[in-house]
C-alpha cells in the first residue's frame, strides 16, 4: 500500500522525467522527501524541538553520450532543473552506460508503523528516560543527546522505465556525556541508527555507564607493541580501508593494495565481512541502490579470502564488468560507490571479558581521535586515544590518556589477530565484535 | 536583496505568539568540477533554497526547517507549536543591538562570472601536470564553489542581507610503487578572488613531489619530540588544541567545565595571544559581518599574555553565563540553527625569530604541511601531511605518517617560543562540529615551538 507521501514523491519524480523525456537522450531523476521531528537535549532537559520538511531533487541526463548532473531543493521549476543539467552535459564526461530498466530486487522492512507515528512528547518522553538513567548514576555527568524520527519518501524514475519508490523510518539516538574534575575530563558519546527504536537504548546508557566506572582511576602505559582490543565501534577504522581498497574507482585507478588479489587470502581466515542491504529495519536498506541497481548479500572477505569488489554504473562500465548495487548517494549529490550495511563476523563464542582474559598487559580502546586522516587507502592509521584502558592481567585497571595508537590495517589483520568476540554491538548501519590485535605499537609517556 | 521577500518575512515573524522568534532564509547556488586522472569525476551545478525559524517560549526553543518557502506563516506556526512541546527550559537570549543592514562583500574575481567550461580547463591542467610526473599514479583535482545570498530577520526588529562567497581548488597527487602507495594534498580558497585558484602549477608540483617523497620515507618513531609547527600548521593547532575549548556551549550547562576554564587562569607564556574574529581581516575563510544571529563578528581575545581572558559566544550561551554575545553564533546552513563556531582563529605573532627556535634542537620535528583535526575536549589530534625530522638544528628527512596527539593544558603550557612571521592559512580550511561539517573557518599564526609533543608511531 503507497502512502500519500510516497505517491506525492513519485509524482514528484515523473514531473521532472516528463520535463526531461524528448529534451535528452536518457534521463534519470532521484527525489528524497521526509519529515522528521528532533528533540535536542542539552545537560540533561530539553533545549529545543524542531520539525523539518526537506525535498531534493537530483537529475542525471546522458545527451550524446555525455553525462549531466543537476540537483535542487526548488522543485517549482522541472524545466530550467532540464536545461541546467543539459548545460553540464554539454562538455560533461562520456557516458559508456545506460540506466538501467526495471528490475526486481529484495523488498526489506524498513518502515515501521510506531516510528511513523511518534509524536514529539513521546520522543521527549523516551529521550528524559534514558538521559535519566545515566544522569541518575552519575550527578557529576552533564548529558547531552539528541533522539529524531523521520519518514522519508525516495522515488528512482529513469527513461528506462525504472521505477524504485521506497519508504522509511529512520530513528537516530545520540548520546554524548561529559564528566569534568578540575583538569580530568572524560568524554564519552554514543549513537543508534535505525528504523525503530528498541530495547538497544537501555544497551546504549548500560555501556556509557560503564565507561565512567572504568574511568573513576587514571593510570599509565609503557610505550612499546602490546595486545589492543577495539571497541566494535572501532572496527570501522579497519573497515574503512578495506572498503577503500574494494572500491572499483580505486582498482580502476591503479591505486587499490588489493588489485590482483580477488579470490585470495589477503586477510586472518577468522576474519568474514560481509555487506547487506536486505536487512530488515536496518538503515541503508532497501530493494535497489541509487541508481537502480538490486542490492543483495555481498561477501567482501570470507574467511580471510577477497570475494569481491564494489561497482556503481559508472565504474563499472570502466572496468567492463557488470555494476554490483552499489551506487549509494546523498541526496544532493551524484551517487558514488559505497556499501550499504556492514557486518563484520563475530565468533562463534566468547565475550569482551574472555577475549581480554589472557591479556597480560594491554590496551582496550573505546575512542580515538582523528580517525581518517591518515594514509588510509594504504593502512595506515596513527591516532591519539580520547578513551582508552589498561588491562592487566585480564582485567580493566584504570583510564589511561595522553597515549596513541599505530599500525597498518592490512598488516595487523593478515598477522597479528588475537582474536574476536562473539559479542557484537551495532551502530547504525555496522555492526562487529571486539577485535583483538597482538603487537599494535602504543605510544605514551 | 529580495525586499518583497523581506516584507514577507517581517510579516511573519509579526504574527509569532512566541517570546523571540527569528527567520533565516537561504539561496544557495554551488558549481563542482572534478577530476580523478583524465576522467571528469564531477560536473555539476545545484541549487538550494530553504529556510529555519527558531520560536523561544518559556525557555525552550522550537524550530522549523524547510525546502519550500512558501507559508512562512505556517512555518512559525508550526515552531511556536514546537516549543509548546518542550517543557519549561532554561533558555534566555544576551541582550543585541537590533541591526539593519545588507552586506555587499568585495570581490576581486567572481568565481560566478567564471563559465563552468573554463573552470573544468584549469582543474583538467592541473591533473595533467600531476599526472606528469614522476611515479605519480593517480591525481585528484576539485573546484567547489557556493554563493550565498542569506537574509535573517528577528522580532527585536533586526533585518540583516550577507552575501558568503565560498571556493576552493584542492589538489592531491597519489604515488605508488608496487604494493606502497601515497598521498599529498593541498588547497586554495578562493572565494573572494578567482584570480588565486588560477596559475598554481607550483601546488600541483609541490603535491606531486612531496607524494613521491614519501614513498621512500621511513614511518616515524613514536614518542615524545620537540616539535616546530609551520604558520598553516600552528594555525590548525590552535583551533583544534585550544578554539573548540573556547566555545562556550560546552560550558554554559556545565558548572565543574566553567571552573576548569574560568577566566584569569593561566595557560601559557607572556607572549601567547590567541585571539578569534570575524570581522577584523577581509577575505578570510570565516571573515563574516554578522554572525546567523545577526550579532557583529567583534575580535575576541581568548589568550592575552598567557592568560585566558575570553570566550566565544551565542546569544543563548551569553545569556546562560551573563556574559556578552561575541558574533560566533554560526550555522552552516539553513538546515541548522546557529551554534558556537570559530570565524578567523590565530596566535599573534611572538617574539622569536625561527632560526633561534630551530637551532638548538638536536632530534625533533619540524611539521610543515597540515592535514585533519580533531578535538575531544581537552585532548585533541591533528594529522601532518609533510613532516620533517630536525636534526642538530637543521631541517632534514621527510618522515610520514605523523599524527600529533596532546592534552589542552600541558601543550599550551609547554609553547616556549613564537615567531614574528605571522601569516593566516592560505588553504580551503573548514570545521566540523556535532552533526554540522564543513563550516568554512579561518587559522592564522606565526611558527610555533611546542616541547614535548606526543607522537604516535613505530615502537
Amino acid at each position: 500500500m503507497s502512502s500519500r507521501r510516497l505517491m506525492a514523491t513519485e509524482d514528484l519524480a515523473a514531473r521532472f522525467l516528463e520535463a526531461a523525456v524528448g529534451r535528452t537522450a536518457q534521463a534519470e531523476v532521484h527525489v528524497v522527501s521526509s519529515d522528521s521531528s528532533n528533540i535536542n537535549f542539552t545537560a540533561g532537559r530539553v533545549r529545543a524541538v524542531d520539525a523539518a520538511q526537506r525535498v531534493n531533487v537530483s537529475l542525471r541526463v546522458i545527451n550524446n553520450g555525455r553525462l549531466g548532473f543537476y540537483t535542487t531543493t526548488d522543485t517549482s521549476d522541472p524545466a530550467d532543473a532540464v536545461e541546467r543539467a543539459l548545460e553540464a552535459a554539454d562538455k560533461g564526461q562520456p557516458a559508456d552506460f545506460d540506466f538501467p530498466g526495471p528490475s526486481d530486487g529484495p523488498d526489506p522492512n524498513t518502515f515501521a508503523d510506531e516510528t511513523a507515528s511518534l509524536t514529539q512528547q513521546a520522543l521527549v518522553s523516551r529521550g528524559e528516560a534514558l538521559l535519566g538513567i545515566v544522569g541518575a548514576a552519575n550527578p557529576d555527568v552533564v548529558v547531552d543527546g539528541n533522539l529524531s524520527s523521520r519518514i522519508e519518501a525516495t522515488a528512482l524514475l529513469n527513461s528506462s522505465g525504472c521505477r524504485v519508490a521506497r519508504e522509511t523510518t529512520p530513528v537516530t539516538v545520540f548520546l554524548s556525556a561529559d564528566r569534568v574534575r578540575e583538569n580530568d575530563v572524560a568524554s564519552v558519546y554514543s549513537f543508534y541508527s535505525a528504523c525503530r527504536l528498541g530495547g538497544d537504548l537501555d544497551t546504549i546508557a548500560q555501556n556509557l555507564l560503564q565507561t565512567f566506572r572504568w574511568a573513576e582511576r587514571n593510570t599509565s602505559i609503557k610505550s612499546g607493541q602490546m595486545p589492543v582490543v577495539l571497541n566494535p565501534r572501532l572496527a570501522q577504522v579497519l573497515l574503512m580501508t578495506i572498503f577503500m581498497g574494494v572500491d572499483g574507482n580505486n582498482l580502476n585507478r591503479g591505486v587499490s593494495p588489493l588489485a590482483d588479489r580477488l579470490g585470495e587470502r589477503v586477510l586472518d581466515p577468522r576474519i568474514s565481512i560481509v555487506e547487506d542491504g536486505t536487512l530488515d529495519m536496518w538503515p541503508s536498506s532497501s530493494s535497489h541502490d541509487s541508481e537502480g541497481v538490486p542490492l543483495r548479500t555481498t561477501p567482501i572477505i570470507e574467511d580471510g579470502m577477497l570475494k569481491t569488489f564494489l561497482y556503481d554504473l559508472r565504474a563499472a562500465a570502466e572496468a567492463g564488468v557488470e555494476p554490483t548495487g552499489h551506487g549509494h548517494r546523498h541526496p544532493g549529490y551524484p551517487p558514488r560507490v559505497a556499501p550499504s550495511n556492514v557486518i563484520f563476523r563475530p565468533a562463534q563464542q566468547g565475550s569482551f571479558q574472555d577475549l581480554i582474559a589472557d591479556i597480560e598487559e594491554g590496551l582496550y580502546v573505546e575512542e580515538l581521535i582523528g580517525v581518517g586522516n591518515s594514509n588510509t587507502i594504504a593502512g595506515a592509521f596513527s591516532n591519539p586515544v580520547a578513551m582508552a584502558f589498561k588491562i592487566e592481567r585480564g582485567e580493566i585497571t584504570g583510564r589511561v590518556k595522553d597515549a596513541s595508537i599505530m599500525g597498518n590495517v592490512y598488516d595487523l589483520l593478515r598477522d597479528d589477530l588475537g582474536g574476536i568476540s562473539a559479542e557484537t554491538r551495532r551502530f547504525g548501519s555496522l555492526e562487529a565484535p571486539f577485535i583483538l590485535l597482538d603487537n599494535v605499537n602504543v605510544a605514551s609517556k | 536583496m529580495d525586499s518583497n521577500l523581506r516584507d514577507r518575512i517581517t510579516l511573519a515573524i509579526k504574527g509569532s505568539k512566541a517570546d523571540f522568534t527569528d527567520i533565516r532564509l537561504e539561496f544557495i547556488e554551488t558549481t563542482s568540477v572534478a577530476y580523478r586522472g583524465d576522467k571528469l569525476e564531477d560536473y555539476l551545478t545545484g541549487r538550494d533554497v530553504g529556510g529555519i525559524v527558531r520560536a523561544l517560549v518559556g525557555g525552550s526553543w522550537g524550530m522549523s526547517s524547510f525546502n519550500n518557502l512558501a507559508g512562512l506563516e505556517d512555518r512559525v506556526s508550526e515552531a511556536y507549536a514546537c516549543a509548546l512541546a518542550a517543557p519549561e527550559g532554561n533558555v534566555r537570549l544576551a541582550e543585541a543591538e537590533p541591526v539593519v543592514d545588507v552586506v555587499r562583500v568585495g570581490i576581486t574575481r567572481d568565481f560566478r562570472q567564471v563559465d563552468l567550461a573554463a573552470k573544468q580547463e584549469l582543474v583538467k591542467g592541473y591533473s595533467n601536470t600531476i599526472r606528469s610526473q614522476p611515479a605519480i599514479q593517480d591525481a585528484m583535482v576539485s573546484f567547489r564553489d557556493r554563493y550565498s545570498d542569506v537574509y535573517y530577520a528577528n522580532s527585536e526588529g533586526a533585518f540583516v542581507f550577507q552575501e558568503r562567497p565560498y571556493a576552493v581548488l584542492g589538489l592531491t597527487a597519489i604515488a605508488r610503487d608496487g604494493a606502497a602507495v601515497e598521498r599529498a594534498s593541498d588547497s586554495i580558497a578562493c572565494g573572494f578572488d578567482y584570480g588565486l585558484a588560477e596559475g598554481r602549477d607550483d601546488i600541483a608540483l609541490e603535491v606531486s613531489a612531496r607524494a613521491k617523497e614519501l614513498l621512500t620515507s621511513e614511518t616515524i618513531k613514536g614518542g615524545r619530540y620537540p616539535v616546530i609547527l609551520s604558520p598553516r600548521m600552528a594555525g590548525l593547532f590552535v583551533h583544534e588544541a585550544f578554539g573548540h575549548l573556547s566555545e562556550s556551549d560546552f560550558l554554559a550547562d556545565n558548572p565543574e567545565a566553567q571552573k576548569m576554564m574560568t577566566l584569569g587562569r593561566r595557560f601559557g607564556e607572556g607572549f601567547l595571544n590567541i585571539t578569534d574574529g570575524g570581522g577584523s581581516t577581509a577575505g578570510l575563510r570565516g571573515t563574516l559581518k554578522y554572525d546567523d544571529e545577526g550579532v557583529p563578528t567583534a575580535e575576541t581575545h581568548l589568550v592575552r599574555e598567557g592568560t585566558l581572558v575570553g570566550r566565544l559566544h551565542s546569544r543563548e550561551t551569553a545569556g546562560k553565563m551573563e556574559e556578552k554575545p561575541t558574533g560566533n553564533a554560526r550555522a552552516t546552513f539553513y538546515r541548522y540553527p546557529p551554534i558556537v563556531r570559530m570565524t578567523n582563529t590565530c596566535i599573534k605573532p611572538g617574539p622569536h625569530r625561527f632560526d633561534d627556535m630551530i637551532s638548538d634542537i638536536e632530534l625533533g620535528i619540524y611539521a610543515k604541511i597540515g592535514g585533519g583535526g580533531q578535538t575531544f575536549l581537552e585532548n585533541f589530534s591533528f594529522a601532518s601531511g609533510g613532516s620533517y625530522m630536525i636534526r642538530n638544528g637543521e631541517v632534514a628527512e621527510l618522515v610520514k605518517d605523523v599524527n600529533f596527539g596532546g592534552n589542552l593544558f600541558t601543550t599550551l603550557a609547554n609553547i616556549d617560543a613564537i615567531a614574528d612571521d605571522f601569516t593566516w592559512l592560505a588553504g580551503g580550511s573548514s570545521c566540523g562540529k556535532g552533526q554540522e561539517m564543513m563550516l568554512p573557518v579561518g587559522m592564522g599564526a606565526p611558527h610555533v615551538r611546542v616541547q614535548d609533543v606526543l607522537i604516535g608511531g613505530r615502537s
